[in-house]
């Protein structure tokens, strides 16, 4: 329950990251017209380009301020940002009595008020970068299972309804690729990629973990396809696609359901471990992987702080994968279900 | 018997053919050519000429279509001969012969040390389930089951490496290792893989005592414990003698599953800790367009997992008298 409500608040942060860290405005009213410049983290090309034109340059209180002394803003709760050294004039709010404003660079940006989870070598906010890196592990998890997930129903079921030589072949055909090296695929797959984005991890991602779902549905599928359901269905002459879509696979979706949530932890698993190795997505990106190979490489430094939070961050998250997992098997095997009694 | 182990390699023949095929198709296609690479690395300052570079891929083979390539690669292998690494001037298996050990090394006494510690975790869990003791170990299994390895290994590093300054960072010997006597040099390394034999073992071990743990919970229920009971015969024998006999079975089995893992399993841990082993050596070659070493690594990975799994179907049918290949 707790690991549930745990994913929750998770997506919860993912979704409202904007709002919550970070130096563009939520709303914003700029020469008459109400906008959204937060919206620019998700998408660079949502942030209206009046900003640009009119030379903001990123720094948005102070431009504001200059350009229309009418304008008025709703800020994020904490003014730091993921991609950038936020420097100390930029904030009209911060109380002038503190000495140094500036984000810390090197090893000096220990936790602080200013920065809870202390600031990059490059004095970049990394409590704005675990933020904004949610983003990245919820889309990571639930994009690469989805592509998994649908690979691996279509298969499964395809094999576990027509059996014959469709099972033959498809299941051939998940032995193969379970024999395959995932890693060793991943990285060769990256590698011909001449620019990897998030987005091509996660297809990578996605189209190399989809066996065991797979293996798990056709399982299923050979059970339920002998119901009298099923043959009741065929009686009433519902199609091959129909049964198979509507009647079997609404009956299979829970047990399929234990692999795709540890295939979530996995993913998520796998996307840090790549940007953490370098292999990922491209550096200013804000993932938790990022974070922690910049934490590596200054570990002589003893920023402890960039090792431990975003450490802190993965564990959590592929925990409560794993947890809400074991718990659907539990639910979903009636052994287990026996053994609790 | 026989006939279901000649199938199962037949099949493991073909699957070798199609994912060598794929991945020297897929790294034929990675972006960069390792003879211009070669070529700017020995000559920094003169020119390179249209015809030196025909000249170098030809060397390396790179003037043909990826499939011919392919197919005579394939024929080199056939006859023992992994080809030369571009890299290291060298035959390719005696350029990871060299580096097996190490990685051997380190995985290998990690699971030594996970079967010697999860045995006995595994059954007192079982021993005293449901207690405090149990729920609170359990829960701590799981969440080192759920450390990341890298997490984990980064922890490590941070505390006893950088903050107590206890063990070395990384590398396998110290900047004297060859002044060191062999008592010194054994002790040196020692510490060298210390941490990295941790980061390897704790995943494992979590893993295996919680497996331990679910197959001998399902063995307690047994007709036979009950019987066994009743006969008289004290928990602790029972537990040890009779039940344990049983949950050996998957256990056992899992050793072949590992096989694959106790080589690949070691790519970024050995990464983290600058151990010259295995991974590093594959990392390198990707970077550097090693084709050949990256070819061997990919058809030693996947020979290994087959063979994993042949073990662990084999095995099972061996201890399992009820399991039979018809």
């Amino acid at each position: 329950m707790v690991a549930l409500v745990t994913i929750v608040l998770l997506f919860l942060v993912a979704l409202c990251s904007p709002a919550i860290v970070g130096t563009k405005p939520i709303v914003c009213n700029y020469k008459g017209n109400l906008y959204f410049p937060c919206l620019g983290y998700f998408n660079p090309k949502w942030e209206n380009p009046i900003f640009i034109k009119d030379k903001f340059r990123g720094v948005y209180p102070r431009s504001l301020k200059q350009k229309d002394a009418e304008s008025w803003a709703v800020w994020p709760l904490v003014y730091q940002d993921p991609y950038r050294r936020v420097k100390a004039d930029e904030w009209h709010g911060v109380p002038s009595s503190r000495e140094m404003l500036d984000n810390p660079v090197q090893n000096h940006g220990k936790p602080s008020a200013h920065n809870f989870f202390g600031t990059t070598p490059y004095g970049v906010d990394v409590f704005a970068g675990m933020v904004h890196g949610t983003r990245i592990a919820v889309l990571v998890g639930f994009v690469s299972m989805g592509i998994a997930s649908f690979i691996g129903i279509t298969i499964g079921a395809l094999a576990g309804y027509f059996r014959g030589w469709i099972d033959v072949v498809l299941s051939r055909l998940i032995e193969v690729v379970m024999c395959i090296p995932t890693l060793v695929l991943i990285l060769a797959l990256i590698s011909v990629i001449a620019e990897p984005t998030v987005w091509h991890l996660m297809a990578i991602i996605g189209v190399t973990s989809w066996t065991s779902i797979a293996r798990l549905t056709r399982a299923e599928f050979l059970k339920l396809r002998e119901m009298d359901y099923v043959a009741a269905a065929r009686a009433l002459g519902a199609s091959h696609v129909r049964i198979i879509f509507i009647h079997v696979l609404r009956n299979a979706l829970a047990p399929v359901l234990v692999p795709i949530s540890f295939g979530v932890a996995a993913a998520i698993l796998i996307e840090s471990a790549l940007s953490f190795l370098g292999f990922g997505a491209p550096p200013p990106n804000p993932s938790w992987g990022n974070l922690l190979h910049l934490g590596q490489d200054h570990i002589l430094g003893k920023m402890w702080w960039l090792v431990l939070f975003p450490g802190l961050g993965i564990f959590l998250t592929v925990l409560c994968y794993n947890l809400v997992g074991e718990g659907l098997q539990e639910a979903t095997d009636p052994r287990l279900r026996q053994a609790g009694k | 018997m026989l006939q279901y182990l000649v199938r199962r390699m037949l099949w493991g023949l073909l699957t070798l053919l199609l994912i060598t095929f794929v991945i020297y198709g897929l790294i034929r296609f990675m972006p960069g050519d390792p003879a211009l690479l070669k070529l700017y690395q020995e000559s920094s300052d003169k020119k390179i000429t249209a015809e030196q570079i025909e000249q170098q891929r030809k060397m390396y083979g790179l003037d043909q279509p990826f499939y011919i390539a392919y197919v005579k690669w394939l024929g080199d292998v056939l006859t023992g001969n992994l080809q030369t690494s571009f890299a290291y001037k060298a035959p390719v298996s005696s350029v990871i012969g060299e580096r097996i050990g190490r990685t051997l090394m380190l995985t290998i006494n990690s699971l030594i040390l996970e079967y010697l510690l999860a045995i006995p975790l595994g059954l007192y869990f079982t021993a005293r389930s449901s207690r405090l003791d149990e729920r609170s170990g359990s829960m701590l299994l799981f969440m080192l089951y759920s450390l990341p390895s890298f997490c984990g290994a980064l922890f490590l590093q941070l505390w006893f490496a950088v903050y107590l300054e206890w063990l070395p960072l990384h590398g396998m010997q110290s900047d004297n290792y060859e002044q060191l006597s062999t008592l010194g040099k054994t002790w040196d390394l020692f510490k060298h893989a210390l941490l990295p034999v941790a980061a390897f073992t704790y995943g494992g071990l979590a893993y295996y005592s919680r497996f331990l743990k679910a197959t001998m919970n399902e063995t307690v229920r047994q007709d036979y414990i009950r019987t066994a009971r009743a006969k008289g015969i004290g928990p602790l024998k029972v537990l040890c003698w009779h039940a344990f006999r049983n949950s050996l079975i998957p256990l056992v089995t899992q050793i072949g599953l590992t096989l694959p893992a106790l080589l690949s399993g070691a790519i970024i841990l050995e990464r983290i800790f600058s151990w010259p082993g295995i991974g590093t050596l594959f990392f390198q070659s990707i970077l550097e367009r090693d084709y050949p070493i990256i070819m061997g690594l990919v058809l030693m990975f996947s020979i290994l997992t087959l063979l994993g799994q042949l073990l662990a179907d084999v095995l099972y049918a061996f201890v399992d008298p009820r399991v039979s290949y018809k």
